[in-house]
């Protein structure tokens, strides 16, 4: 009976088509059989030609870690010219393998060892390994045991994906935001808060048109530096695993530093921010930043679209073990046959478009990722040229 | 007279290093700054600061080593230490918080204010 089950470790690398584990009848070969156990699993001639077109390289090894067979991709992603350069070679010799920081993995931390001894799979561990001409490659390892009819462990079978690619990218994506965050928020930044400074009159009383300047810049200098923010959040979003730092969160102090940032952005659009229950103290279960950019984003928006001299009006409320975040303005709101777009990444609906040009069309794409990670929920209810309520669920501490 | 609260600014860029002195010198503090992250641990022994302000990026080196090499030394350790940075990954935030830093602003998304409030109540712990 021949059996080849495919176990996708998990969504994104089904999306690649890896392949994490794979069974073997039992038979037995010339090839290595003085050094595999007489019930070892054998690989037939059949899934020999599968496994050899594949893209993921394949190594069988025994109990010992000693190489008994592998497949063409293992051969190209090493550099070996055949398969003979890699038969009867223990494994970690042929790997050189060491961890994602360049620490050497020694046969007492080697994850082959670890599925063979304690008879388990290992999905996905990340490990550099040298190839047969020294250069470094960067690998998604799988192991999975491999027993025989008795259930014992007689070996391991190696499944190592080239992710080198993706790392290089990833490196480069790091290295972009580093040089981004640094190169273009420091002059931001700085600027701001001299301006800050100017327009607390600290320094000295400014007079109105100088002020009115002030307030201009200051404004446009938050602009900007709202689209570094997006466009770096986006760079990193769907690559990187971002964790929230759960905390337990006291709602109304993040709404209040929000407030407060938020002010001469209300007050240059002519609209009030009224919180309807005065600052009650709610506290939830999430990540402070998070919740900071969450909130900060929804009210920007809605000061954003509201009309003038309208009040945004903030509520929150409890609801079982949940807390409900609403922020209600009265403005151009969204048009019912883009409501299915609003969280799309760069979209804007068009009478946004005309009102307020500088957006981004990424801060409701990242609210939501947010709020997703948060274990929340977000919804709307909006009419056009009337109200549009934003609801966010977060957990209740 | 109360003595004023000194506070020491490790920076490299001297426009930041020159707001963060007015702002924090109205705000009621002495500052002392260099922009030379191998002087910091020295300066910080000799002028033993009530509170220092890190950046990370720095010219010759990182200010990540210099948060450890303060929590490493026996005089230094309990010296509070706000960093403001322009880097705003959660690897380089959960890293400074991690190497030992107590707050950490991403400057462009901070107003100074709460800066400032972050130095008062550290300083007051």
């Amino acid at each position: 009976m021949l059996i080849i089950p495919f176990y996708p470790a998990n969504r994104q690398s089904a999306k690649f088509g890896q392949i994490t584990g794979v069974c073997y009848n039992i038979c037995e070969s010339k090839k290595t059989k003085n050094m595999r156990n007489p019930t070892f699993p054998e690989i037939t001639k059949e899934v020999g030609h599968f496994i050899d077109s594949l893209g993921d390289g394949v190594l069988v090894v025994n109990k010992g870690g000693i190489a008994l067979d592998c497949n063409r991709a293992i051969c190209n992603i090493l550099g070996y010219k055949g398969k003979n350069d890699l038969i009867k070679h223990p494994a970690l010799t042929l790997l050189s393998p060491t961890d994602a920081e360049g620490v050497p993995i020694t046969k007492k931390n080697a994850v082959l060892f670890d599925s063979i001894n304690n008879g388990k799979k290992i999905v996905n561990t990340i490990r550099q390994f040298i190839k047969k001409d020294g250069t470094r490659i960067w690998a998604s390892l799988t192991t999975t045991p491999l027993k025989d009819k008795h259930n014992k462990t007689e070996g391991a079978i190696m499944v190592i994906r080239d992710v080198t690619k993706e790392k290089q990218q990833e490196e480069y994506r790091t290295d972009f935001a580093h040089i981004a965050s640094h190169s273009l928020r420091t002059p931001l930044g700085n600027v701001m808060w001299a301006i800050e400074y100017l327009l607390s009159n600290q320094p000295g009383q400014l007079n109105d048109k100088q002020k009115s300047y002030l307030d201009d810049s200051y404004k446009t200098l938050k602009n900007m530096n709202r689209l570094v923010n997006d466009l770096l959040s986006v760079t990193n979003m769907p690559y990187k695993k971002i964790r929230p730092n759960w905390q337990k969160v006291n709602v109304a102090d993040v709404y209040s530093k929000v407030y407060n940032d938020l002010q001469y952005y209300a007050q240059a659009h002519n609209v009030t921010i009224e919180l309807a229950n005065k600052a009650p103290e709610y506290f939830i279960k999430a990540d402070e930043n998070h919740v900071r950019n969450i909130i900060q984003n929804i009210i920007e928006n809605a000061i954003r679209y509201a009309f003038n001299k309208s009040a945004i009006k903030i509520n929150f409320e409890k609801e079982g073990k949940y807390t409900i975040f609403s922020c209600s303005n009265l403005g151009i709101g969204i048009p019912e046959n883009k409501k299915k777009f609003i969280f799309a990444k760069f979209f804007r609906a068009n009478n946004a478009v005309n009102k307020e040009g500088d957006g981004t069309g990424l801060g409701l794409y990242i609210t939501k990722e947010l709020v997703t990670l948060n274990k929340g929920k977000i919804w709307f209810e909006s009419e056009e040229n009337k109200t549009t309520i934003f609801f966010i669920q977060f957990l209740t501490f | 007279m109360p003595t004023k609260k000194k506070i020491l600014i490790v920076e490299d860029d001297q426009f930041t290093v020159k707001l963060y002195s007015n702002l924090l010198a109205d705000a009621g503090f002495d500052i002392i700054s260099t922009p030379i992250a191998s002087q910091a641990l020295e300066l910080a022994k000799r002028e033993k600061p009530d509170l220092m302000i890190m950046d990370l990026m720095l010219t010759d080196g990182n200010g990540f080593e210099v948060i450890k090499e303060i929590r490493q030394d026996a005089r230094l350790k309990k010296i509070p230490i706000i960093t403001l940075s322009n880097l705003g990954q959660e690897t380089d935030i959960n890293e400074a918080i991690k190497k030992g830093s107590n707050k950490y602003f991403v400057k462009s998304n901070t107003r100074f204010e709460e800066v400032v409030e972050a130095v008062k109540e550290l300083i007051k712990k």
